[in-house]
């Protein structure tokens, strides 16, 4: 597997203060990866050292370059949305597409122009003009039409609502995700792309707790739900969590074989939100 | 080849998100237009005895030397608004090239494009320094020519040759041609003075004008406060009007000069062009010391759009 990020004991100090510590992260080609964190945890300062946005510590690679201090090469192969509200008000629609078209060689004008005539976008509106989803759909015409090899996104669709999420994501792996492709996403909506990822990091107090393959998760993870006459013997089993509703009791387990857990009750997968509160929210009263 | 497109295209964002680059002299422009129309309208310019008769007989008396010192100032009468007009323009634009960019937060979105930081940060110098004069200039010549056309009715209205009287001895060429020289000579010599600016608009996360103009008051009252001096302020207006001094002989006046029985003195074509010292300016070292001042300050702009932290 081709590695494009390679992360090794990343560091980022703000004052006294560790936004990472110790953060290590590998994205081989053609993955989705979901950074998933609370908030604070370090989520968009490691994005922005992966983009050369930030000074670090540590050992990093993207792409096989030095993000710092080959930025602008890196720029060519690499794209991101950092925020929804990051495309000047005073943009045109048709300005933008001038533009990125001729600064990015990268840029296929036509693919962007044929995704924009999907949407309800006006050619020669102003951004300070459109909704919030439109322009997000916006920035995603622009990203999309763009060759990149990864693509970065920071809590893409923060503030949108459930329509243009789903439709953002379901564009985004039909339209424009392959093998040749690589997406790097964080987000709070963790539910809602569960179903698109590859792989998954958690990331807590600058440090990634958790780094699994998608297809592995449920070897190492196991949730466990039980009746009360099994509780003493699960619990005796060490789960990470225990939750407990309408009279059902529900473990999750880390690296316990499951033929030990399964006579105790019924098991299945964790779901990432559930393993997400058992990972971190144990550190997080 | 792609690099002078994408150059292209770098300072045509200017003037999107500037719109005042070409707004400001255009609406100037548009102003004088209409004041000379009126005037015309006024001075019944147009009728066989009106303002015109009076300049058919003026300038159908001057000798060739004097008529072309005479439109000499009518045309150069217009300049000096648009200068002013430009001097604002370049401080607001300056001062806001680097900080609106952070203001709105789009500068993730335009560091998300294969564009250095270098030549962001030159692209809004030479925005400031080249295209807003260029533009100025553009405008100018057009008032000029307005200037000039209407100049003609007037003399048709009184039976006049327009050609003769105003289109052979207007010296458009040279004057443009110094025009041109002007705004070059000014724009090196107010480098060290936009690239302060354009340092204030890196470095400030609110109110950058107030970076740009405080530190410089305040150090110019304590020097007057500490030695009764004014060295700070002279040498910021020094670097304001000084290009005067640097780049034309002394004689640049004699344009203006007006003789004691109210005639004009005649200034003739290559005279015009002599008043340019470009030796002088070349070898002025005010001149080359700017421009490592202002080297200094536009490598600390790129330095802090490229490194600051955002956050």
């Amino acid at each position: 597997m081709n590695e494009l990020v390679h992360a090794r004991g990343l560091v980022k100090r703000y004052g006294r203060n560790r936004a990472l510590d110790g953060f290590d992260l590998s994205i081989g080609e053609g993955r989705i990866l979901g950074l998933i964190g609370p908030n604070g945890a370090g989520k968009t300062t490691a994005l922005k050292a992966l983009l050369g946005l930030t000074a670090y510590e540590g050992e990093l690679r993207v792409l096989g370059l030095d993000p710092v201090r080959q930025r602008q090469r890196l720029m060519q192969d690499v794209c991101f949305i950092a925020d929804v509200a990051v495309l000047p008000r005073w943009l045109r629609v048709n300005q933008a597409l001038d533009y990125v078209a001729t600064v990015h060689p990268r840029f296929r004008r036509e693919r962007a122009e044929a995704f924009l005539a999907t949407t309800e976008i006006p050619s020669r509106a102003r951004v300070k003009t459109l909704s919030k989803g439109m322009i997000t759909q916006l920035h995603l015409a622009l990203i999309m039409a763009i060759d990149a090899r990864l693509l970065v996104l920071d809590e893409p669709t923060l503030g949108l609502d459930i329509l243009f999420r789903k439709a953002f994501y379901r564009t985004l792996l039909n339209d424009y995700f392959d093998e040749h492709r690589t997406i790097l996403v964080t987000t709070h909506q963790v539910e809602e792309i569960e179903y698109i990822l590859t792989d998954v990091v958690f990331i807590d107090h600058g440090r990634a707790v958790l780094a699994e393959p998608m297809d592995t998760l449920g070897d190492r993870y196991c949730q466990l739900v039980t009746r009360r006459e099994h509780l003493e013997a699960a619990r005796a089993l060490g789960p990470l969590r225990e939750e407990e509703g309408f009279g059902r009791h529900a473990f999750i387990f880390e690296d316990v074989p499951r033929e030990r857990l399964a006579p105790l009750g019924e098991l299945r997968t964790p779901s990432i939100s559930d393993l997400f509160v058992a990972k971190v929210g144990g550190s997080r009263k | 080849m792609n690099t002078l497109r994408v150059w292209l295209m770098l300072l045509r964002r200017e003037t999107w998100e500037h719109r005042a680059i070409v707004l400001a002299p255009a609406i100037v422009a548009g102003l004088t237009a209409l004041l000379m129309l009126a005037g015309l309208v006024q001075g019944r310019g147009l009728s066989r005895d009106g303002a015109g008769l009076y300049l058919v007989q003026g300038l159908g008396l001057m000798s060739p030397d004097q008529r072309e010192a005479s439109l000499t100032v009518l045309l150069t009468g217009v300049v000096p608004l648009f200068a002013l007009t430009m001097v604002i323009v370049i401080l607001f634009y300056a001062v806001d090239a680097l900080y609106s960019e952070r203001r709105d937060r789009s500068i993730l979105f335009w560091k998300s494009l294969p564009v250095t930081d270098t030549a962001t940060v030159l692209a809004k110098l030479v925005t400031a320094t080249v295209v807003i004069p260029l533009v100025t200039v553009v405008f100018v010549a057009i008032t000029q020519v307005v200037t000039l056309l209407m100049a003609t009715m007037m003399v048709w209205g009184a039976e006049g040759d327009a050609w003769s009287l105003v289109w052979v001895p207007a010296p458009l060429f040279s004057l443009w041609t110094l025009l041109g020289y002007f705004m070059l000579a000014a724009a090196l010599w107010c480098a060290p003075l936009i690239g302060w600016l354009l340092l204030a608009s890196a470095w400030a996360r609110k109110a950058p004008l107030l970076w740009a103009t405080l530190p410089v008051v305040i150090a110019g009252q304590l020097e007057l406060l500490a030695f009764g001096t004014t060295g700070i302020y002279g040498l910021v207006g020094d670097r304001v009007v000084g290009v005067f001094r640097v780049a034309f002989r002394p004689d640049i006046r004699t344009l203006m000069q007006v003789d004691g029985e109210g005639g004009v003195q005649a200034v003739a074509t290559d005279r015009l062009l002599a008043l340019i010292d470009l030796p002088g300016l070349l070898s002025a070292p005010g001149l080359w010391f700017g421009l490592a001042v202002a080297l200094v300050l536009v490598v600390l702009a790129i330095f802090i759009r490229r490194y600051r932290d955002e956050s």
